[in-house]
C-alpha cells in the first residue's frame, strides 16, 4: 500500500516536473514579455453571471467579450483608491493607440449593491470615462460573481447604516478575448505600463 | 515618486527656513500659516544666541492642498490631500478637521492601507508633524482628510474651505481647490 502510494507520488512528481519544464521551455523560447502587473496563467472564469448595467439592462459578460476586459471591484462611497484606480484606467485607455481603444472595455462592479444602484454606478464611472461600464445587481447576483471569481470584499466595522466603508481587492482583473483571466493590475502603475500590459493581453488571446 | 516627494519637501523646507530667520510671519503667498496664540510672539530683533530662553513653538504651513471632484451622486464622499510642514521648534500633531458651510455631514482623518491584497480604509486619531521642517503628506492611496456625506457635488473650479485642528498650532485654515486628480505619471513633474 505504502509502496504503491510512493510510486504514485513519484509519478506525480515527474508529471509536475515535466509540465513545469514544458512551461519553462515555452516561456524561455524567445524574449518573453515582462508584465508590469501580475501575469496569471490562464485561469478560467465564470462569465455567464448576470449583472445589471447603467441603463438597468441585464449584462452578461460572455455576450460582451472584447480583446481585453478590465474589471474592477469597488464601491462609489470609496473616496480615495477607487477614484484613483478609475483615473488610472482612464489614463491607460488614453495611452492606447487610438485604433485599439475600443478593444478594451472597462467594467466596475460594485461590492456594495445596497447603496450602488445601476444609476449610481452609471453616474460614477461616466465621471472618469464615457466608455466605462458600471455594473450593479441584486446582492445575491453580486455575491455570486465575487464567489466565482474569488473576490473578497467585506464591510468594515464602524460607521453607520448610511455611512460605512468596504474592504475590496486592490487589483484590477484583466480578461482576454477567450474569457480567461490573464492579468492582475495593482494600483500605482503608470498609464503607459498599464496600456502596454493591456496590449499584450489583446494580442495574446 | 516617493523620492520625488521627499525632494519636493526639502525644496519647500529650505526657503521656508530661510524666510523664518528673516521675518516672524510673512503670509502673502496664499499658503496657510498659523502662529500659535498661546505662546508669546518671538521678538524678531532678538539675537539668535538667546535661543535657550525661547519657548518651543509649532509653525504649520500647508501647501499643495486639493479636494477630489465627485461624480454627482447623492450622499457622496470625497478626500482632501495636502502637504503639511512644521518649521517651528515644537512637535505638533494634526488631530481633526472641519469643513465650511455644512459641506459634509462628517469629516474624519483616514488612512488607506493594503492588507493581504485588500484595500482597506480606517479612521485614525491623528498624525504627527515633527518640528524643524518635519512634514506630513496627505496623498492618494494613503492618508487623507475624508469628507463624508457631501451636501453638494464637488466640481473642478470650486474651493473647499476647511479648518485643520493641531495640538500645538490650534486652528489652521486651508483653501483646497477641487481637482479631478491625476494618476501617477512617468515624468512626475510635481503634479498632484
Amino acid at each position: 500500500m505504502t509502496q504503491a502510494r510512493a510510486a504514485w507520488l513519484a509519478l506525480g512528481g515527474v508529471l509536475v516536473a515535466a509540465v513545469l519544464g514544458g512551461v519553462f521551455a515555452l516561456v524561455s523560447r524567445g524574449e518573453p514579455y515582462e508584465y508590469s502587473g501580475y501575469a496569471i496563467e490562464n485561469s478560467e472564469l465564470a462569465l455567464d453571471i448576470q449583472l445589471t448595467d447603467g441603463a438597468g439592462e441585464p449584462f452578461v459578460l460572455s455576450d460582451r467579450m472584447t480583446p481585453a476586459t478590465a474589471v474592477y471591484f469597488g464601491y462609489t462611497h470609496c473616496p480615495d483608491v477607487c477614484p484613483l484606480t478609475m483615473l488610472e484606467l482612464a489614463a491607460a485607455r488614453d495611452a492606447l493607440p487610438e485604433e485599439r481603444r475600443d478593444d478594451l472595455q472597462v467594467l466596475m462592479v460594485t461590492v456594495d449593491p445596497e447603496r450602488d444602484t445601476p444609476e449610481v454606478m452609471d453616474t460614477y464611472v461616466s465621471h472618469f470615462d464615457d466608455s466605462f461600464i458600471g455594473l450593479s445587481g441584486t446582492p445575491d447576483g453580486v455575491r455570486e460573481v465575487m464567489q466565482e471569481w474569488g473576490i473578497v470584499a467585506f464591510r468594515e466595522e464602524g460607521g453607520s447604516d448610511r455611512s460605512y466603508f468596504m474592504s475590496h481587492p486592490s487589483t484590477v482583473s484583466v480578461i482576454g478575448a477567450d474569457g480567461r483571466l490573464r492579468l492582475l493590475i495593482p494600483t500605482g502603475l503608470t498609464p503607459e505600463a498599464i496600456a502596454a500590459d493591456l496590449l499584450q493581453v489583446m494580442d495574446a488571446s | 515618486m516617493r523620492l520625488n516627494r521627499i525632494m519636493r519637501a526639502f525644496a519647500l523646507a529650505i526657503p521656508l527656513l530661510a524666510a523664518v530667520s528673516l521675518v516672524a510671519c510673512s503670509d502673502d503667498d496664499g499658503d496657510a500659516t498659523a502662529e500659535p496664540t498661546a505662546q508669546p510672539a518671538a521678538d524678531p530683533t532678538a539675537d539668535a544666541t538667546t535661543e535657550p530662553t525661547a519657548v518651543p513653538t509649532s509653525e504649520i504651513t500647508v501647501t499643495d492642498a486639493w479636494a477630489r471632484a465627485t461624480p454627482g451622486n447623492p450622499d457622496e464622499n470625497s478626500a482632501v490631500y495636502m502637504l503639511i510642514t512644521n518649521d517651528g521648534t515644537a512637535d505638533d500633531r494634526l488631530i481633526g478637521a472641519a469643513v465650511d458651510d455644512g459641506l459634509a455631514t462628517t469629516v474624519e482623518l483616514h488612512e488607506t492601507a493594503m492588507e493581504d491584497g485588500q484595500m482597506r480604509m480606517r479612521q485614525v486619531e491623528g498624525w504627527d508633524v515633527p518640528r524643524d521642517g518635519g512634514t506630513l503628506e496627505l496623498a492618494q492611496r494613503a492618508n487623507h482628510v475624508m469628507l463624508i456625506g457631501l451636501t453638494k457635488q464637488l466640481v473642478e473650479g470650486d474651493t473647499v474651505g476647511l479648518t485643520l485642528q493641531f495640538e500645538q498650532a490650534g486652528e489652521v485654515r486651508v483653501e483646497a481647490p477641487v481637482e479631478q486628480g491625476m494618476p501617477m505619471q512617468m515624468d512626475d513633474d510635481g503634479g498632484s
